[in-house]
């Protein structure tokens, strides 16, 4: 059967007029509507004076196989990262995600989702999202 | 630190130690005691496993989590991190169902640990 489907949602990319803050996101899921699915996320925000970042990452796998999901989130005063990425597998499909969120103090908020489906026996689905932030205004509004 | 526990059968003892090793990372360590008085240091079955650690100071935060399932499972991972304003917080989730249809969460941050088994639904 070649009904697939590789979803993306893209997260909110904003911009308060005042005060200054980047803030954005991806997420992504990579199903094919048989028994396995992946899906990861991350965000990511910076003020001028604070920087976050946290991500998400989930795997199943209906009819047996191997699920395995992995986080890591880094934040300093200079700038702020996170990885996400989920995989399920079974005997013939196989489905990845994984999203990379860069944010720098005071500057742009950077996120990116890449997705990959495959069944045997038919052809990869990937899909990828990028997601940048407006540069956060300094001057005051 | 938190312990919240829906098991039933072999385990007769759940210990939860948030330990921090030398350079700073904290990790949920988890000792299950079985019935004939073997020590696992997990409570994941074989196949599965799952790990959290959180680490902060000199103004910089980060939190890992991993988890893993084999059979008909699902597993999930969330982490985050800030920093800013000479203050910072991480935070890790970790969660598996195994075949059996268990169902672990380990969470870990700047203040503790935290272990949920629920098996309600095996």
């Amino acid at each position: 059967m070649s009904a697939y489907r590789t979803s993306a949602a893209l997260a909110a990319s904003l911009a308060f007029a005042a005060p200054a803050l980047a803030q954005t996101g991806t997420q992504g899921t990579a199903s094919g509507g048989g028994d396995v699915n992946a899906s990861t996320c991350g965000s990511g925000s910076t003020t001028g004076t604070s920087i976050t970042v946290q991500g998400c990452a989930d795997a199943n796998a209906a009819n047996g196989g191997t699920v395995d999901t992995s986080n890591t989130a880094r934040a300093n005063e200079r700038m702020g990262m996170q990885r996400s990425t989920a995989r399920a597998v079974d005997a013939d499909e196989r489905a990845r995600a994984r999203t990379q969120t860069q944010v720098r103090q005071g500057g742009v908020v950077r996120s990116r989702t890449m997705t990959m489906y495959h069944k045997r026996g038919e052809k990869p689905v990937h899909e990828v999202i990028t997601n940048t932030s407006p540069k956060p205004s300094t001057k005051p509004h | 630190m938190i312990l919240r526990t829906a098991l039933t059968g072999t385990i007769l003892a759940l210990a939860l130690s948030g330990a921090a090793d030398g350079r700073g990372a904290k990790e949920c360590a988890v000792t299950r005691i079985l019935a004939d008085g073997r020590v696992v240091r997990s409570v994941a079955p074989a196949g599965a496993a799952e790990s959290v650690s959180v680490r902060s100071g000199n103004g910089a935060a980060s939190a890992s989590a991993h988890s893993r399932s084999r059979g008909s499972a699902s597993a999930s991972s969330s982490s985050s991190a800030s920093s800013g304003g000479g203050r910072h917080a991480s935070h890790a989730t970790s969660s598996y169902t195994d075949e059996e249809g268990r169902r672990v969460t380990v969470t870990r941050d700047d203040n503790g640990c935290a272990i949920e088994i629920d098996e309600r639904d095996s």
